[in-house]
């Protein structure tokens, strides 16, 4: 490249990096200003009386009453545990599919793929009407139901694609070997597919971290989630940017590291997501 | 030997069903069925089920069929009629503002240079924060209060007064699609990204050699060979944005100013978590799901048209 044509890429990646970044990066840094500053009518670029003050009035539920930490409690358990049930539930599903001649089974992650394109509006009357009559609305096994069915297409279509193009023989010989079938999954090809699994697994994970529609309609205090907590806080005092910032970062800042960390399977997931055809 | 003989019809029935059931010999295919088995349990009682429940709704008032009466009921309401265009306005603006920046992204992406990986992750942080915290973010810098955007805007002195992006009627809807499409571009650019990594180099090599221009090669190699691609893309996106626009429009506008940014999906939630009205609720979510199917659908009517020709 020229120099000249090199200028022009690098500030057009600039541009774009200042658009993806910014909405973020003012979210964090005003969480970390007091209200007044907020408001100023020179807002600066950093924090100029840096505090901590806004996250310890949210996270003591101040002024609304909302158990932000239990929300945070509740986020934790019900993302994880969806999580470890999804990664299992949904891998043996893509590994059946994946060794299946039946041509059922086979169609299968087509439909679970159209399904997750739905409106989850045209299936929330019916659960919600249900986990009444079952009397698990605002409890976190309600909601973990409800998001294991949701957490389920995307990791059986890219597991099963993945689980394709490990060779049998390995099977074969695992089982010649003295494993049963189980083993076989779980000692031979799980662990073949570490990054298809890895993959699904924080995709899963980020989907349910942030989940807010069930959550909002299926819960109201004791299971309520992150999302739903930060929306309440929004709503109660539209104006104290304060603690709506500082409780969305507090939504942000653990996936934002987790994903950071990880950033390999998340774009492997996102590049590879079985859409090649 | 007597007391056998004794025993109940129906219990020499199960014992018999035991027996049957362990001289089953557990193949191969018996085996993938079994693993599929919770995942197709799990699917029937939270997907199957709740989508014929909603279909049965929508076509029953408290318990008395009554035919397609909730459809003609809805579909002669203002406020769905309103719904069903501003999910059209949505959809289209929102996925062209993302076809747009999403292929930017994929391109600079793909390009090798020093920090390549750190702008592949910031292409994906809007997609990774929760949509609520998206939607919160830009009523914040869209505030008529001390907002930067208003803020920046006075200085440049391109307004005299602040202007209430988000409560304006006339902005409204601009601000959701703005906002979206900074949350949902990411899922475009790296499935686009996906596509140019799989084109042939050799193709731009003999176009180079051949003297072509980049922005030559870009019309005339990039965008015709990525053409499934873009159209499966698009059609991934648009079935998206018409589904899961709740969040956002909850988020930012609440469907309002009235119910101008209302869409179909949050018009359902509120007709059936706020009315408490289930089976309008339903209807207009059956409308929702057609409307996501029939756009869907039409992208993959122009991709099979294509492939054949």
């Amino acid at each position: 490249m020229s120099p000249i044509k090199r200028l022009l890429f690098f500030a057009v990646v600039l541009f774009y990096l200042l658009y993806t970044l910014f909405p973020i990066y003012w979210l964090a840094v005003n969480s970390f200003k007091p209200a007044r500053e907020i408001f100023s009518l020179n807002p600066s670029l950093f924090p100029q009386n840096f505090t901590l003050d806004n996250y310890v009035r949210v996270l003591r539920g101040e002024g609304i009453g909302v158990n932000f930490m239990l929300a945070l409690r509740n986020t934790v358990v019900v993302a994880v545990v969806v999580t470890l049930l999804g990664v299992f539930v949904g891998g043996i599903a893509a590994y059946g599919i994946s060794r299946s001649k039946n041509r059922l089974i086979y169609g299968l992650p087509l439909v679970f793929l159209l399904f997750s394109l739905t409106p989850p509006q045209t299936y929330a009357v019916p659960i919600f009407t249900t986990l009444r009559a079952l009397h698990l609305l605002d409890t976190q096994i309600g909601l973990m139901l409800v998001y294991l069915t949701f957490s389920l297409p995307l990791p059986i279509w890219f597991m099963s694609q993945y689980f394709k193009s490990i060779p049998r023989e390995f099977e074969e010989s695992a089982r010649i070997d003295g494993c049963n079938r189980f083993q076989v999954i779980f000692k031979i090809v799980f662990p073949l597919a570490a990054p298809a699994v890895s993959t699904s697994a924080i995709f899963i994970f980020m989907q349910n971290w942030n989940e807010f529609f069930f959550a909002m309609t299926l819960t109201s205090r004791r299971a309520m989630t992150m999302p739903v907590a930060i929306m309440n806080f929004q709503d109660a005092r539209a104006m104290a940017w304060d603690l709506s910032t500082a409780s969305s970062m507090l939504a942000v800042i653990p996936l934002v590291i987790i994903l950071t960390v990880l950033q390999r399977y998340v774009i492997q997931g996102l590049t590879g997501g079985g859409l090649k055809g | 030997m007597a007391r056998k003989q004794r025993l109940s019809p129906s219990l020499c029935k199960t014992v018999g069903a035991v027996v049957a059931i362990r001289k089953i010999r557990l193949t191969d295919e018996r085996f993938y069925w079994l693993l599929v088995l919770p995942s197709l349990l799990i699917f029937l009682g939270f997907g199957v089920y709740p989508f014929i429940s909603t279909l049965y709704l929508s076509i029953h008032s408290g318990s008395q069929f009554v035919g397609f009466s909730n459809y003609r009921s809805i579909l002669g309401t203002q406020v769905v009629l309103l719904a069903l265009k501003n999910t059209v306005i949505f959809v289209f603006g929102s996925v062209a503002i993302e076809f747009i920046i999403g292929f930017l992204s994929a391109l600079i992406m793909s390009a090798a240079f020093r920090g390549r990986t750190a702008v592949r992750i910031a292409s994906f942080l809007p997609w990774a924060i929760p949509i609520v915290v998206a939607g919160i973010t830009f009523k914040f810098m869209l505030n008529d209060v001390g907002g930067i955007v208003n803020t920046l805007l006075l200085k440049m002195h391109l307004i005299d007064f602040p202007v209430a992006w988000v409560a304006d009627k006339r902005y409204a809807m601009w601000t959701l699609i703005v906002a979206d499409s900074w949350k949902s571009f990411p899922i475009l650019a790296f499935l686009l990204l996906a596509g140019l990594q799989q084109l042939p180099r050799e193709l731009y090599e003999a176009a180079r050699i051949d003297g072509a221009t980049s922005i030559k090669m870009f019309f005339f190699i990039t965008l015709p060979l990525l053409k499934r691609v873009i159209f499966v893309a698009l059609m991934i996106r648009t079935m998206q944005a018409v589904a899961y626009a709740f969040d956002i429009v909850y988020s930012l506008t609440k469907g309002g100013p009235g119910d101008l940014t209302q869409v179909l999906v949050s018009l359902a939630q509120k007709y059936s978590f706020q009315f408490m009205h289930f089976e309008l609720g339903a209807a207009v979510a059956v409308l929702a799901l057609l409307m996501g199917l029939a756009l869907g659908g039409t992208f993959l009517f122009l991709l099979f048209r294509g492939a054949r020709e």
